[in-house]
């Protein structure tokens, strides 16, 4: 289904840097995400991670520096980036008064699905994320959990190469954390590179086959949940997070 | 741009935004609902019309020794109440309106009119009253009656044909029916809401489909998929569009269906609203482009807002706006010209009152009227195509800027928002509005230098302290290098040329200044006031050129950079032309205001700017006092004006930014 086309890392940041007047919001950002793995992005709020997600999603031009999706510029070919890119954020971001259907069949035809396709790939989402019993009615309508369903199925439709998830299961019930979960999980068996900044250590000690820890819009640490926690003489994920995002003593 | 997927967002965003039942409300239940009721409206109020012309009994006083002769010629009117116990104080009770009006018969009215003499009746009426008009019309009329009985008898007595007093006869035959005043009064309303409704029609959505993304993140989805900002705008706009159409389309029929249904009771009413199926197709088609260009500026609204509440609150202003042109067919005089058939809204509705009222078509104002939307429209489209996706405003976290504007912020930044800078320019305009009005008219030229240093300096400066900004970043007071400058200096010393040149070929055709203005300005800057030359040159040229430019090209264009250096020297001009209050200067000052701004923008330093503004200022000085006529274009006038307008291009070509410059977004000021 989610074929790589090679081991080459999928998403590439190098040196990406994007300043606000004299803030740098995200500095000197570089990493790397291959192919069926999943690096999780770790901060405090206001850490830079949802600029750095937005920078490699095309939404935001890096002051400086650079990243890829796939290979391609997210500067120079942003429309090729996208097509191979799937973007979650915080807030499952659909039109109230379409129903699933509708919402996910405009999504499919936005990414280039050709139109005799439109209605099977839609098919396929709704079955694979369980919408059939919702899937007439408008979004605006839909629990929580619903809607982060159909989130998720948007970004199936296209066969993205990438997955970006900013904070996917902020405010979802057990339940629902357990479908985004299961849902990163699947997309890495397929070989998709997944990127996830999340506030939840335990899950991104469960997930992430890598994590970076950013710090006022720095990388102070990259590794393996294992190498985190050794480098801090930490036993958890989460007591490594707070060595590295400690404010350093004057 | 890729139509296929301009079609697909025009057909999921109008789907989406029909679901809207304020859109439906709007655009098609609340004119279905209005029009019969302004029907009724129009029936009662020219009912009342015709009772007031039938029934109406007017109150009237006759005052004065020959009462009783003028009260019996009155009473010939039966529609005249003459009342015999006249108030104590007549002229209290005529303001008061326990009368309608009042008469007043000189004593000398018996032995006048027995003789050859005439005499003066006075009649006193409040013209503010309609009752009192009406009043004082039946007196005329009764009194004209009178005077021509007198006449035929004098004439009569001296054997003399009725056409010797009077060789040419007036014989007024008025056509208004109470329908057709009625519809005087109803009729430009009934245009106003074809505007407005329709107007109406668009604004939810277009505001929905561009803040209410924002609001709901959408905006993120989109803008992640493989399409462009500008393909998604359009697709968007067409459903506006769509929309506005549809709006229209109702607001025409439930007219016209109105009209229909009320001139079978009352057939007057096809005399005074000839409509027809293709007067009605001509109506929607010239009503759209309009529509459309005020759906495009709501979704330049929809983009700058963050949410639908604050687009809402951005637009308030914009219907009012928009109210005062829609009302142009109430004004006297005013009629569809060339000139007026660019302005916008206003066409449209004198367009309207041509086409429903007066049952006409005029071509050439009609098609210049659509080019003038079309245009309008399109500016508007191309603003909210590169907003939609801008991400100082599409992906900013912080609070809306209107609300954070008012809490300081925390740390020190090196120039201003756009927010802020846009703020602090609309106060300083105001400033200088009224200052200009109360101080500088009172106290003359050396006002200005307070008024200047105010807006140019201390609201700047006052900003600055109070938004944490440094000073020198936030008017872009910054070393400008020597080429700069010099291309300053040579624009400057060229700009009059072809501030002259376009005064004389584009704006004194269409709005020209009054010699009496030429004529103040001429004495405002005369050499022979007491401080002489340099004086003016310092009040007149030196200070304004520094403190406009510390404001226009300091805070405002240093604080649009991030939009662009079309938009931003294209903002800074008009607040730079329209602060000047001068719409018979309005061409001149917009190319000098874009001149400025250039220099400005490719420097990236206030200075170059403040030179050219002050060479230009002072030569306009010495121009004024050296010649007399400054318009005149015979002779070597027009060549000296051609010469310096080549400057002034060399000028602004010196000032162009060479390969080594930077165009980069604008690193912080130390």
């Amino acid at each position: 289904m989610f074929s790589p086309l090679s081991r080459q890392p999928v998403i590439v940041a190098s040196h990406l840097t994007k300043c606000y007047g004299d803030v740098a919001a995200a500095d000197d950002v570089s990493f790397t995400v291959g192919p069926g793995e999943i690096v999780g992005l770790l901060g405090p709020n206001g850490a830079g991670k949802t600029t750095t997600l937005r920078l490699l999603a095309t939404l935001l031009k890096p002051s400086s520096g650079s990243a890829t999706i796939a290979g391609h510029d997210v500067a120079t070919a942003p429309l090729q980036a996208r097509e191979a890119l799937g973007f979650i954020t915080t807030q499952t971001a659909l039109y109230p008064r379409l129903s699933p259907v509708e919402f996910l069949s405009y999504m499919a035809r936005l990414h280039g699905v050709p139109s005799s396709e439109v209605s099977k790939r839609v098919g396929d989402a709704i079955e694979r994320f369980d919408i059939g019993g919702f899937a007439r009615r408008a979004c605006g309508a839909l629990s929580t959990g619903q809607r982060q369903r159909v989130a998720l199925a948007r970004t199936y439709l296209h066969r993205p190469r990438a997955l970006i998830l900013d904070e996917p299961t902020s405010g979802l019930d057990v339940l629902g954390a357990s479908a985004v979960v299961d849902f990163v999980r699947s997309a890495r068996a397929d070989g998709l590179a997944v990127l996830l900044s999340t506030h939840d250590m335990a899950e991104a000690e469960y997930l992430c086959d890598r994590a970076a820890i950013i710090r006022r819009g720095r990388i102070v640490a990259t590794g393996t949940p294992e190498e985190l926690r050794a480098a801090s003489g930490a036993t958890k994920l989460v007591e490594a997070f707070l060595h590295y995002v400690a404010e350093p003593q004057p | 741009m890729r139509l296929n997927t301009v079609a697909v967002v025009w057909r999921t965003e109008l789907l989406n935004a029909v679901r809207d039942r304020r859109t439906l409300l709007l655009s098609g239940l609340l004119p279905l609902l209005l029009y019969p009721l302004m029907g009724v409206g129009f029936v009662v109020l020219s009912g009342s019309f015709l009772r007031d012309d039938e029934k109406e009994v007017s109150r009237v006083v006759v005052l004065g020794d020959a009462t009783r002769r003028v009260t019996a010629e009155l009473e010939r009117n039966d529609r005249m109440n003459l009342l015999e116990n006249a108030p104590v104080d007549p002229e209290a009770a005529l303001a008061s309106r326990s009368i309608d009006a009042l008469v007043v018969a000189p004593s000398a009215l018996d032995d006048a009119l027995a003789g050859l003499d005439g005499v003066k009746v006075v009649l006193r009426y409040d013209p503010g009253e309609f009752r009192s008009i009406l009043a004082a019309r039946r007196i005329e009329d009764a009194l004209a009656d009178w005077n021509t009985r007198l006449l035929t008898e004098r004439l009569a007595r001296q054997r003399l044909p009725e056409g010797f007093a009077r060789p040419v006869a007036v014989a007024r035959e008025g056509t208004g029916s109470p329908v057709k005043r009625a519809m005087f009064v109803v009729g430009p309303l009934v245009i106003f809401c074809i505007i407005f409704l329709s107007f109406l029609g668009v604004f939810y959505p277009a505001v929905d489909l561009t803040a209410g993304d924002r609001e709901r993140s959408t905006i993120e989805t989109l803008l992640t998929a493989p399409v462009r900002p500008a393909e998604v705008v359009v697709g968007k706009f067409l459903a506006v569009v769509a929309l506005g159409t549809g709006a229209c389309i109702v607001n025409v029929t439930a007219l016209l269906a109105t009209a229909a249904v009320l001139s079978s009771e009352i057939p007057a009413v096809r005399e005074v609203l000839p409509y027809s199926l293709g007067r009605a197709a001509w109506a929607v088609l010239f009503t759209v482009p309009t529509v459309a260009m005020f759906g495009a500026i709501c979704m330049v609204i929809g983009c700058v807002a963050r949410s639908f509440k604050d687009a809402q609150n951005y637009a308030a202003p914009l219907m009012m706006l928009s109210i005062v042109p829609a009302y142009a067919p109430m004004l006297p005089g005013l009629e569809l010209t060339t000139t007026a058939a660019t302005v916008p809204i206003a066409n449209l509705s004198l367009l309207l009152r041509e086409l429903l009222l007066r049952g006409t078509l005029p071509w050439a104002p009609a098609l210049i009227c659509l080019a003038a939307s079309v245009s309008w429209c399109a500016l508007a489209l191309a603003a909210a195509a590169r907003l939609y996706s801008h991400e100082e405003l599409a992906f900013a976290d912080a609070d809306a800027p209107a609300r954070s504007l008012f809490r300081r912020p925390p740390s020190r930044r090196a120039v201003f928002s756009p927010a802020e800078g846009l703020s602090l320019t609309v106060v300083a305009m105001a400033f200088l509005f009224y200052a200009g009005l109360l101080v500088v008219r009172r106290f003359g030229l050396v006002a200005t230098v307070p008024v200047q240093l105010v807006m140019g300096l201390g609201i700047p400066s006052f900003v600055s302290w109070w938004r944490r900004v440094s000073v020198k970043g936030g008017l872009s007071v910054a070393t400008a290098s020597w080429r700069a400058i010099v291309s300053g200096f040579v624009t400057g010393i060229g700009a009059w040329g072809a501030g002259s040149l376009l005064y004389q070929f584009v704006q004194a055709p269409i709005l020209p200044v009054l010699p009496e203005q030429t004529e103040a300005v001429r004495k405002l800057l005369s050499f022979e006031q007491p401080g002489g030359a340099l004086y003016i040159i310092g009040v007149a040229a030196l200070i304004p050129g520094i403190c406009e430019e510390l404001l226009f090209r300091g805070a405002l264009l240093s604080c649009l950079r991030p939009f662009g250096a079309r938009t931003a020297t294209i903002v800074s001009a008009l607040a730079f032309t329209l602060a000047h209050f001068e719409p018979a200067r309005t061409v001149p000052l917009f190319a000098l205001g874009l001149a400025a701004a250039w220099l400005a923008w490719s420097s990236r330093s206030v200075v170059p700017a403040i030179v050219f503004h002050v060479t230009n200022n002072t030569i306009a000085v010495l121009l004024e006092n050296v010649f007399s006529t400054m318009e005149s274009l015979s002779g070597w006038f027009l060549l000296a004006a051609l010469a310096a307008s080549g400057l002034f291009v060399l000028g602004l070509w010196l000032a162009a930014p060479g390969p080594s410059v930077s165009h980069a977004p604008q690193e912080p000021l130390s």
